[in-house]
């Protein structure tokens, strides 16, 4: 055995040591990741219809039920809100880094921000979007750990520069039989954690254009760690991949929409 | 009167020490006339602006309240009144008194209001121009957006040498790339053949790097706003008109329309003209020139929102006005804005006449709808529409800034700011809710719950953390459908919700119950005419604590904030000055009056020998110090009621906001008010008393023997 | 007539410090209505206490002192005070003017202070009495603007404007020069002739003794003569005395 080869393996088998569970090493972490991301993808186009519950201290709960349209291959995104009635016809639409909300009720655009609160809820923009893990994050392995009857990889993921991502910082739990996602936290630039989110529910349907299975999480638990009492369900109810009209990214398509 | 005489003699007698004590006893009694006067009016006034404007005669809010309801305190935040609980009958009970004439629910807040930047507003103008067809207006405006393209491009050109310098330097290479694309001549060339493509770029790719978007930070009232209007005097609108009865709408304060939503060279020219009304000049004042400087900077506020035609015609009539063949629009509006004392008059009147026409003088015009943004407390941001009918002040204090905090709004605007919904969207929320039926976790147990126990989590019908291999995969050749295929509009009426929701909720007119019903988080309750605050106070405790409301009321004293606790600290201030001028005045008659005892020992002596008894001794001296008291005081409660009588005349002007406000207009007029004549005296002659009593009893023991023998 | 004075064994010592120091040493005395009497005796001999105790001023250490009948040991502070206004005159050394009235109001002093008279009737008698001692014109002046003489009339009149039963005086002329000191006595004398009024005074001036009915000579705290006794009233103008008193006390003013 050449001695480089030699070195490499003590290498591995010392770092091994060093962590009590058994470690991923860089390969194997980037890898889960990939996998996370791939088996969310889709080649074509993605519709989703969510329904997003949130409560707040001393308020009544925020309900409504929206339609996510996303064509990821040319990173196009969108909104539509469809109940309640006062919602309806609200929309948001993401082109290049403009991130657009509409306001039917005045007929007007504003620019928002990657933190707007999708109407008011606890989620974010991103947890709808296509999942970028491997591309957006550097990651970093903090062992193996068991979350409820499951254990799983606790990763780190630390933003890369230039990536458009919520928060800097996010650690996950991954189940290590499927590689489902079953735990994430989302950490401000100072450290302070922000939010605890649970996807205990994954599903996957059969995608033509891709001839792959697509998973989701069919249930997002949100609980907001700077506001205590304030915590977001969201069910994604419903996946459609079938491809969606070409000219549906646009202000026009989202206007017409309520009229 | 042999006393008084005797008193008298001595009081002449001893001039020095009695100019001291006349000096000192003037002065105090005329502190208390003036200074009480004065407060005592400046009393009223407040009570006139704060029971005039916003708060009324007594404030009801939540017992539990964890803030204190503070009108016109700075604000730090969203204070946490709580809630009236059960408003309509609150109003019903103490509209019942006969001491109470109305009851105005209420419920204050801030919001921010967001303007796009002017590119996105030119963009969205040209974009509904393309849309209708109207291809002379769309030009104009496409020329409009080209020229404002190219003045962003030159006021980034600077910024070039900082993109090295940046971390995202390739995109913001491709960001001056694209500018330069739509500053050029051939993107405008065809722009009208085919304007969509080339404006969702100029939407997406030019118009986010103009970072000029406008915040309006707002204070509301949200409030009955037709008992608001009938129950506060001071009250009225100034553009445009009132609220309707039971509508949503909102009232700009005239103070903030003319201060943060008009154009702000506008507003600086109208700060300039205002003080050179009041005597100050561009050289002299510091704070004027620097609006000067100031505007002459921010030019591009106005170029950017000419369209071609319009800066041509400007650039005309600016070298007309100013004899110079300058050709440059920029630097024409530089010189014409560097102003000066001579030339301010009639560059001012051109400012309006000419420019003013031209552009958008409010970022918010009467007519518009607004779209006002409120934070809760968790930072969750919501968003309501409202019509903006006009303008509103309080009579007589235009110029108050404290006066013109507040903007007003209808209760319903106001509590889906607040987050309140109405039933019918409540049973609408709730059938939404029932039809999903999320289980709810508790945060604790979130983790067992979800991922602990061996039930049916994992796998289950409706899927689960390791989903079968069965639940995907492909589908039999052929059906389509399979790919989980769903119409999202199935079921649903799109014209039903948005615009025409939003719109129909501007058209209702709310009955007086719903106005009622709902969130309050506390009124203002006004007292019948005549009705004396704490008779009234009273009463309207009483009924709160029969009806069980479980609410505090607080006067407007305490309900205005910063404002109502400075009057208390002049009054502790003043009420310490008269003390100690008093004390001083105590100290120093006590011991003069002890000198002139021992002075006078062989006097009293005498007296007592002849057969003075000792009451008589003690009654010389308390008559000669009142006597002192009295004349001094009588000269200082007439010397402070002529002053004061002056100054009523005259008028004391309000030199800032803060006094505009208290004096509840330009000027304060003081006015004598008997009770402070009464009290100086009041005052005056126990201190004299005070002064006495122990030099009176040491001359009373005075023993006849004193006045035997030979003078000392 | 009875005795309007009676002094039974009376002593009277004042604390000095730690000391006493008596002043008056076993003194009975009885002075009849009407008389005219002198005090007399070298300095600190006790005169001015005898006239205190008399004046009702002070109050005996032991002993019984009667005026007008009263046991004034027996009496309190407010019936002490309302003895001298009803019944007693005092005619000071230094005069004792009150210096912010002018002669006519210290005259009307004690008919004020006594309350019974109306304003008519005041101003009757001060009007009357000043005519009497002879400053009718000077009704109007301040005390500063009087000569010494003049201010001790108005003191005599301000003493005898109640119609005391005893006027009691303390070296009345001391202060006054030889003459108008021999005025004053000739006028405190007359008014005892004529009005019967009963005059205690102290003085060192033998020319002034001369003019009383009985000298009471005191030494040492005790009454060394009498004066009822012809023998000492004898002696009383001899002069021997006179010698014993120099330096002579007829200088005017101090």
């Amino acid at each position: 055995m050449p001695l480089h080869m030699l070195t490499l393996t003590a290498t591995l088998l010392l770092s091994a040591a060093a962590v009590p569970a058994l470690a991923l090493d860089a390969d194997g972490m980037k890898k889960v990741l990939e996998t996370i991301d791939e088996r969310q993808r889709n080649a074509g186009d993605h519709k989703s219809l969510v329904y997003i519950q949130t409560k707040e201290k001393s308020r009544e709960d925020v309900v409504m039920e929206a339609v996510v349209y996303r064509r990821d291959a040319s990173d196009q995104f969108m909104i539509l809100l469809l109940k309640p009635k006062a919602e309806r016809g609200k929309g948001y639409l993401k082109i290049d880094k403009n991130f657009w909300m509409y306001d039917p009720t005045v007929g007007r655009w504003e620019r928002r921000t990657e933190r707007e609160r999708i109407v008011g809820s606890d989620s974010r923009r991103a947890d709808f979007d296509e999942s970028r893990l491997a591309v957006e994050y550097a990651s970093e392995y903090k062992g193996e750990e068991k979350l409820g009857k499951f254990t799983v990889h606790h990763i780190r993921l630390t933003e890369k520069p230039g990536a458009d991502v919520p928060y800097p910082v996010t650690e996950l739990w991954v189940d290590k039989e499927t590689n489902n996602v079953l735990k994430r936290q989302d950490l401000a630039a100072s450290g302070k954690l922000m939010r605890t989110v649970y996807t205990p529910k994954w599903k996957k349907v059969y995608s033509e254009s891709k001839k792959e299975d697509v998973w989701y999480p069919a249930e997002i638990r949100i609980y907001d760690e700077v506001e205590k009492d304030n915590s977001t369900v969201v069910l994604i109810q419903e996946v459609d991949l079938r491809p969606l009209p070409e000219n549906i990214f646009t202000k026009a398509w989202l206007e017409s929409k309520s009229r | 009167m042999i006393l008084l005489r005797i008193a008298l003699r001595n009081i002449a007698a001893t001039k020095v020490r009695t100019l001291i004590i006349g000096l000192l006893i003037t002065f105090g009694t005329m502190l208390v006339v003036v200074g009480g006067s004065l407060l005592s009016t400046l009393d009223r006034s407040m009570a006139r602006s704060i029971i005039g404007s916003v708060s009324s005669h007594l404030q009801l809010c939540d017992e539990g309240a964890k803030d204190a309801l503070e009108f016109f305190s700075p604000p730090t935040g969203t204070p946490d009144l709580g809630q009236i609980r059960d408003f309509p009958k609150v109003k019903a009970a103490l509209e019942a008194l006969p001491e109470v004439e109305a009851v105005v629910p209420m419920g204050s807040d801030f919001a921010m209001v967001f303007s796009g930047n002017v590119m996105d507003v030119k963009i969205a103008e040209l974009s509904a121009a393309v849309k209708r067809g109207d291809r002379e207006k769309a030009q104009v405006l496409a020329d409009h957006v080209h020229k404002n393209v190219v003045l962003l491009q030159e006021s980034l050109r600077g910024l070039e040498g900082f993109v090295n310098l940046d971390d995202n330097k390739e995109e913001r290479q491709v960001d001056l790339g694209n500018l330069a694309t739509a500053a050029s001549d051939e993107f405008w060339a065809d722009f009208l053949d085919s304007p969509e493509e080339k404006l969702v770029f100029l939407e997406n790719k030019v118009a986010r790097l103009a970072m000029d978007a406008k915040m309006l930070f707002l204070r509301y009232l949200g409030t009955d706003t037709e008992a608001f209007r009938k129950n506060f005097d001071l009250f009225e609108v100034v553009k445009g008109e009132m609220i309707p009865p039971g509508r949503r709408g909102f009232l700009f304060s005239e103070f903030i329309y003319e201060r943060q939503v008009k154009n702000q060279v506008a507003m600086r020219l109208d700060f300039i003209k205002e003080n050179l009304e009041a005597g100050r000049t561009i050289k002299d004042d510091p704070k004027v020139a620097s609006r000067v400087q100031q505007n002459v900077r921010q030019y591009k506020e106005i170029l950017y929102q000419m369209d071609r035609q319009q800066t041509a015609q400007l650039v005309a009539r600016l070298q007309e006005l100013l004899e110079v063949e300058e050709k440059e629009p920029e630097k024409l509006l530089e010189q014409f804005l560097e102003m000066d004392d001579e030339n301010f008059a009639v560059r001012y009147r051109f400012f309006y006449d000419e420019i003013a026409p031209a552009i958008v003088l409010y970022q918010v015009r009467i007519g518009d709808i607004l779209t006002i943004r409120s934070y809760t407390r968790s930072g969750y941001a919501t968003a309501v529409n409202v019509p903006v009918y006009g303008t509103f002040r309080f009579k007589g204090m235009e110029k108050s800034a404290l006066a013109g905090v507040y903007n007003l709004m209808d209760l319903m605007t106001y509590r889906d700011l607040y987050g309140y919904m109405s039933p019918a969207r409540k049973a609408e929320i709730a059938s939404l809710k029932a039809e999903t039926g999320v289980e709810e976790i508790d945060r604790a147990s979130a983790e067992d719950a979800l991922f602990g126990g061996d039930d049916g989590e994992a796998g289950g019908e409706d899927g689960g953390t390791r989903p079968s291999p069965g639940e995907g995969g492909p589908p039999p050749a052929a059906d389509a459908s399979s790919d989980g295929g769903f119409d999202e509009f199935a079921g649903i009426d799109m014209e039903e919700g948005g615009q025409r929701y939003g719109e129909a909720l501007l058209r209702k007119v709310y009955p007086q119950e719903e106005i009622d019903t709902g969130v309050v988080t506390n009124a203002a309750v006004r007292l019948a005419a005549g009705v004396d605050l704490e008779v009234g106070r009273a009463a309207v405790e009483k009924a709160v604590r029969e009806g069980g409301f479980g609410l505090s009321v607080i006067d407007w004293r305490q309900a205005s904030g910063l404002v109502g606790q400075f009057l208390g600290v002049v009054w502790i201030v003043l009420f310490s000055a008269i003390l100690i001028i008093f004390l001083v005045a105590l100290v120093i008659i006590n011991n003069s009056m002890v000198m002139a005892t021992l002075d006078r020992t062989r006097e009293i002596g005498t007296m007592r020998a002849i057969g003075a008894q000792r009451s008589y001794v003690l009654k010389m001296f308390l008559i000669e110090s009142t006597v002192l008291g009295v004349g001094f005081g009588l000269l200082g409660t007439l010397l402070g009621s002529m002053l004061i009588v002056f100054l009523g005349r005259v008028g004391i002007p309000a030199v800032s906001d803060e006094l505009y406000f208290l004096f509840a207009g330009s000027h304060l007029y003081p006015v004598l008010l008997p009770g402070h004549l009464v009290s100086a005296f009041v005052v005056v002659f126990l201190v004299s008393l005070a002064s006495t009593l122990y030099p009176a009893r040491l001359a009373a023991r005075i023993q006849p023997v004193k006045a035997m023998g030979k003078e000392d | 007539m009875g005795d309007v004075v009676v002094l039974e064994n009376v002593s009277k010592e004042y604390p000095l410090g730690k000391l006493v120091v008596p002043a008056l040493k076993d003194v009975s005395l009885s002075i009849g209505a009407g008389e005219f009497v002198s005090i007399a005796g070298p300095s600190g001999s006790g005169k001015t206490t005898l006239l205190n105790l008399v004046g009702c001023v002070d109050t005996p250490t032991s002993g019984v002192v009667r005026v007008d009948g009263l046991d004034i040991g027996r009496l309190s502070e407010r019936e002490l005070t309302r003895l001298r206004l009803e019944k007693l005159g005092f005619i000071f050394q230094s005069f004792n003017l009150i210096a912010v009235l002018d002669t006519f109001q210290n005259v009307e002093f004690p008919l004020l202070l006594q309350g019974k008279l109306s304003h008519r009737e005041r101003r009757d008698v001060v009007v009357e009495l000043l005519e009497r001692v002879g400053l009718g014109k000077h009704a109007r002046h301040r005390p500063n603007e009087l000569s010494g003489g003049q201010r001790q009339r108005v003191a005599i009149a301000r003493a005898l404007v109640t119609r005391p039963r005893i006027v009691l005086a303390d070296e009345p002329t001391a202060n006054l020069d030889t003459g108008t000191g021999a005025s004053i006595v000739d006028l405190m004398k007359s008014i005892n002739e004529t009005q019967g009024t009963t005059f205690i005074f102290s003085t060192h001036d033998a020319r002034v003794m001369k003019h009383a009915d009985r000298v009471v000579r005191l030494e040492d705290g005790r009454v060394v003569s009498n004066g009822d006794d012809p023998s000492a009233h004898a002696a009383g103008t001899g002069a021997e005395l006179a010698h014993r008193e120099e330096p002579a006390p007829y200088l005017a003013g101090e």
